[in-house]
């Protein structure tokens, strides 16, 4: 799980530069380790640390500070169902008992992630992702796809990008400010899935 | 306001008392001048603000600019406010009382109360603070959160989770204080808890200080659990017996027995911190394997004896030797763990009733003279240990401040934090290296050429004097011999560039440091070092910030009360190699395990074969008492009243904590005293503070004192009165630097056991060296001889396998495994892997070590630390004055992958 050549290149030469202190280039580091890995070992901790003159313990607990950076592997697709007020009122808690179903996991886990045995998925309650307008709101490897009804869970499972938000993407750390200008913000919003949404939560 | 300078103080009120304070003060400080005790938990003086518990809260009011309203007060954190003139504190405002019962009912939620099995019950500041300042009850009936509970950190300290409060002080304290961050608060809120990267026991020498600092029961010592109430507990002051600092120390008994360890405030030597060695190391003293009393050797070997038996014996013994070949044929070895007053007893001892000036308390000493700086009238240390820090630069030389002095290394990081620049010169990466502003890595034994290029370096760009003017160091050309850098850079092994660099930052601080290493002072080239380093501070124009370590918890006071070679003595190096030659007939050893602290195990043991008579004081059956004639069982530092005297020159009394009732054991000086008294010539002594007075006395460096024992902080005195500023001029050492150093013939030519490993103990005594250092064809050449003959750099590591600390099994199980630290181009070469085993094979056999692979042993050297392993290092070495050689070959056994793989996660 060792950090690639071109990772520790990238750490060295773009993010330790680009701040005052070297620590600060910590987070980067991490998102970066993390998107080559899909999530971080302790090793990978080391080697940060190594990079940045940190104790790999200060790297691990910043790492397991934030819930976006795994500290167990993750499955292929990383399905976080929102469980905030509005997709709760939308009903989010029966969607994620439905995908919990479907793909043979025991319901009611908490707040743990949770991995089907073949890698395949992992599934996890997760904060307000700010788009209520489309609860219940499911994220999809930090792409936004709702709303997510616990009937349409089988449709879900079998083609995600169907309910994708079209246009609306999640921006990556790594990729810097540039990734904020998302072409066709309001494009890609359905009326019609807003309109549901909402219609079915107060029914 | 432009121009007038800052007011020296600030004037503030507290519960409506002015006080004036420094500015920038905490108003918690504030009000503690005031003399009003704000409650805390997370703010500690030590470190560094957190504001995380807001215990501290005060209503605090700021003055108004003139002219404009009052401002109204408001709730403020007085740990994180400085002050400012006119401000009020009112530490007991109602809105501040409620504030503070709001905090403790908060923390309180999820804290167990588990004070009646708590071990901080009694002594616990939230314990504490919840009765003075928190609600009578609290709200809360929910669910406590349950969390880890009785978790090892260490096999040191342990960790109740649920008992935390999230203060910070751990987490800061190992950050801040010996710079070793292993422990964090892992995910965040209502889940915080304390763990370690993957779960990994920390591995810092200093983590004990953690359980001092945590405020309610969360960190406790895995040896003190569950042992003890603090109201049970009867205290003794003391100072820690394990290395030269001289940390102060409390000495918690119960029951006649030491149950914990807990650092003293002095702010002149420890602060308030302790090492864990110092800590946990204590068990011995209550040991089932302490000598309970003399043995004397029979036909069939040693057996326990009565006091006056021993006593007749080894005077019967030491008389017939003295009479036989007079007292000059009698050695006397050790001291430097002894307090003064045993010291002192000793002295006289050896002088008045053995007769002898083969006297020495320097384990392996090549050199008679004791102090290398003798010859600049100065004394080995010069400088208060406080000096650390604040210091514009600290050249170490020749040291492992971390293994040697610990706790003098976290006020050294301290003096580096607060702007000193540290200049590390030693043959292999060190922790201060990791501070380092320069690092010399120089080649083994090359100390001096180093010391001598940093000289050449200031002759070529000489520090400024106070008008501006470059000082005049002609003098110190000539007392170089006009050696210039680059030629010193090559015997050295030193980048020329790094030692002007080096001499240049030196050259530059205001109040520059020097600090050498103990062995530096004992090694056959210590005068030419002294002088070097004597010259150095007198470049500077700092004469007398030059200071030589030394060994032992008494090593100062044990060479100021004359446990040094007299006139025409040994130094202790040679009573061996003598004693061993047959030419010492007796060996007088007090407190010292010869065959595992002698550089040359082998002779060590020829030397108690050979000698006619071996008499021993002793804690443990040590394998170097097992060989004596009559073993006297002796009191440790922890169970005696007297004093000791640390690395700087302090004074400091120590109490006996344990007191040897119902056992046979005897302070050292009452031994002597009651010896000497059988062969006829008694000392005279009868209690310690009769010797005390003596020592007062006799000793010159206490003169000053005018016979009376300073107080609990101990009084720092001078045994050379220290010359005034830039005083005198440089004097010539007697050094070389040859162009064709022997060793590279002797040496180079062979890869296993050099020819020189063959000679007779005396012949090599008598071929007493000048001092070479091994040149670099030498190390080239042995290299290129492809048996993978390496110079061996060894000196002992904090805690070993030293037989006091395998008393105490949670400390003893934090030691390595026996190991040698290879360069990772050599192991390549040699096909060694990390964590496999090594043969270590040296002039006078090979011993196993576990390999680690790194780059901190530059290609060339390898480290083995001499206070691991059974049988030490020592057991491959000969006594010589050269760095040795040693071959390094992978040990192939069966399963040894498995093996290996497990000892390099250990450590």
């Amino acid at each position: 799980m060792a950090l690639s050549q071109a990772a520790r290149t990238r750490i060295v030469d773009e993010f330790i530069p680009r701040y005052p202190s070297k620590r600060a280039a910590l987070m980067p580091a991490l998102w970066l380790a993390q998107e080559e890995a899909g999530w971080l070992a302790n090793e990978t901790f080391e080697e940060i640390g190594e990079l940045l003159d940190l104790h790999v313990t200060d790297v691990a607990a910043v790492a397991s500070f934030y819930v976006m950076f795994h500290r167990r592997p993750v499955g292929e697709l990383l399905i976080e169902v929102c469980e905030n007020p509005s997709c709760y009122l939308a009903g989010s808690d029966a969607t994620h008992a439905r995908i919990c179903e479907r793909l043979g996991l025991p319901a009611g886990h908490g707040h743990g992630m949770q991995s089907t045995a073949d890698g395949k998925y992992s599934v996890r309650p997760t904060e307000c992702l700010a788009a209520c307008d489309y609860a219940p709101v499911v994220q999809v490897n930090l792409r936004f796809h709702g709303p997510v009804r616990a009937d349409d869970v089988e449709a879900f499972l079998d083609d995600p990008a169907r309910f994708s938000i079209e246009g609306k993407p999640s921006f990556s750390m790594v990729a810097g400010p540039q990734a904020l200008a998302v072409d066709g913000w309001e494009a890609g919003a359905p009326e019609d899935a807003r309109s549901q949404g909402g219609s079915r939560a107060s029914g | 306001m432009t121009g007038a300078p800052p007011p020296a103080t600030v004037t503030v009120t507290v519960d409506g008392k002015d006080v004036a304070v420094p500015p920038g003060t905490l108003a918690v400080e504030a009000a503690r001048m005031a003399g009003v005790d704000v409650p805390v938990f997370c703010y500690h003086p030590k470190l560094s603000l957190a504001g995380a518990c807001r215990m501290c809260m005060c209503e605090i009011g700021m003055a108004s600019p003139p002219g404009q309203p009052p401002r109204p007060p408001g709730l403020m954190t007085a740990c994180t406010t400085r002050v400012s003139n006119g401000m009020t504190i009112n530490t007991e405002a109602p809105a501040a009382l409620k504030a503070r019962e709001g905090v403790i009912e908060f923390l309180l939620i999820n804290h167990p109360l588990d004070c009646p099995v708590c071990d901080a019950g009694g002594e616990c500041p939230l314990q504490d603070n919840s009765h003075a300042w928190g609600p009578k009850e609290g709200r809360f009936t929910e669910q406590k959160r349950l969390a880890r509970k009785g978790a090892a950190l260490s096999p040191l300290v342990v960790l109740d989770q649920e008992r935390c409060i999230a203060c910070y002080r751990c987490t800061r304290f190992m950050d801040e204080v010996p710079g070793e961050a292993e422990l964090a608060f892992f995910s965040r809120g209502f889940a915080s808890e304390l763990r370690t990267a993957g779960d990994a026991p920390m591995k810092s020498r200093f983590q004990g200080n953690i359980i001092d600092l945590c405020p309610c029961g969360a960190l406790t010592s895995e040896t003190y659990r569950f042992k003890a109430r603090p109201q049970d507990l009867d205290h003794a002051d003391s100072v820690c017996g394990l290395c030269p600092v001289g940390c102060n120390v409390i000495l918690d008994t119960r029951s006649n027995q030491v149950t914990r360890v807990r650092p003293r405030q002095n702010e002149a030597v420890n602060e308030i911190w302790v090492c864990d060695k110092g800590r946990f190391a204590h068990h011995w003293s209550s040991s089932p394997n302490r000598l309970s009393g003399p043995w004397v050797r029979g036909a069939d070997g040693l057996h326990p004896a009565t006091w006056r038996q021993a006593y007749q014996e080894a005077a019967r013994r030491l008389a017939a030797v003295k009479a036989a070949h007079g007292g000059g044929a009698i050695g006397v070895i050790g001291g430097r763990n002894l307090t003064n007053e045993d010291a002192h007893a000793l002295a006289r001892f050896a002088a008045e009733v053995l007769e002898t000036p083969h006297v020495d308390f320097r384990v392996g000493a090549q050199v008679a003279e004791a102090n290398p700086l003798s010859p600049f009238g100065l004394d080995a240390f010069n400088t208060g240990l406080d000096a650390a820090e604040k210091a514009g630069a600290i050249l170490l030389v020749g040291t492992d401040v971390h293994d040697e002095v610990p706790v003098q290394w976290l006020r050294i990081r301290k003096g580096v934090k607060a702007g000193a620049r540290l200049v590390v010169a030693g043959p292999r990466a060190t922790e201060a290296d990791r501070l380092a502003f320069h690092r010399l890595r120089h080649r083994p034994g090359s100390e001096l050429a180093l010391l001598v290029g940093i000289l050449a370096a200031l002759v070529e760009s000489p520090p400024l004097d106070a008008d501006g003017a470059p000082r005049d160091l002609s003098g110190l050309a000539a007392a170089i011999g006009g050696t210039g850098v680059d030629q010193a850079a090559v015997h050295a092994g030193v980048d020329a560039v790094t030692i002007r660099a080096a001499a240049a930052t030196l050259a530059g601080a205001r109040d520059p440091l020097v600090y050498v290493g103990a062995r530096l002072a004992i090694r056959h080239d210590a005068g030419a070092i002294g002088m070097a380093v004597g010259n150095l501070g007198r470049a500077l124009g700092y004469p007398a910030r030059v200071n030589f370590l030394v060994e032992g918890a008494n090593g100062r006071g044990a060479e100021w009360a004359g446990l040094v070679p007299g006139p025409g003595g040994l130094p202790a190096g040679h009573i061996i190699a003598k004693a061993a030659a047959g030419e010492i007939k007796a060996l007088y050893v007090v407190g010292e395990n010869l065959l595992e602290t002698h550089p040359d195990a082998a002779q060590a043991r020829e030397a108690l074969e050979r000698a006619e008579v071996v008499i021993v004081h002793e804690l443990f059956p040590t394998v170097t008492a097992q060989g004596a004639d009559v073993v006297f069982a002796a009191t440790g530092l922890m169970e005696k009243d007297g004093t000791t005297t640390s690395v700087e020159g302090r004074l400091q009394r120590i109490y006996a904590a344990v007191h040897p009732h119902g056992s046979d054991r005897v302070p050292d000086w009452r031994i002597l005293s009651d010896l000497a008294a059988a062969m006829g010539a008694g000392l005279g002594y009868s209690a310690a503070s009769e010797v005390t007075k003596d020592l007062l006395a006799d000793v010159p460096a206490y003169a000053s004192l005018e016979g009376k024992l300073p107080g609990s902080a101990g009084v720092l005195v001078r045994a050379v009165a220290v010359p005034a500023a830039g005083g005198g001029g440089f004097l010539t050492a007697p050094f070389h630097l040859p162009t064709a150093p022997r060793a590279a013939a002797g040496e180079g030519s062979t890869t296993t056991s050099p020819g020189r490993a063959r000679m007779p103990a005396d012949q090599r005594e008598r071929e007493a060296p000048p001092a070479v250092p091994p040149s670099p064809a030498a190390a080239l050449g042995a290299l290129a001889a492809g048996g993978g003959a390496l110079f061996l750099v060894a000196s002992p590591e904090i805690v070993g396998h030293e037989t006091i600390v395998a008393e105490t099994p949670e400390l003893l199980s934090t030691v390595p495994e026996a190991y040698v630290e290879v360069n990772r181009d050599d192991a390549a070469r040699l096909g060694i892997v990390a964590g496999g085993l090594v043969e270590v094979r040296g002039p006078a056999g090979a011993v196993t070590r576990v390999a680690r692979v790194n780059g901190r042993v530059p290609s060339g050297t390898c480290f083995a630390p001499e206070n691991l392993g059974s049988p030490r290092i020592n057991a491959i070495l000969r006594w010589s004055t050269e760095v040795p050689l040693v071959t390094l070959r992978p040990v192939v056994v069966e399963g040894a992958e498995a093996t290996g793989a497990a000892v390099a996660g250990a450590r």
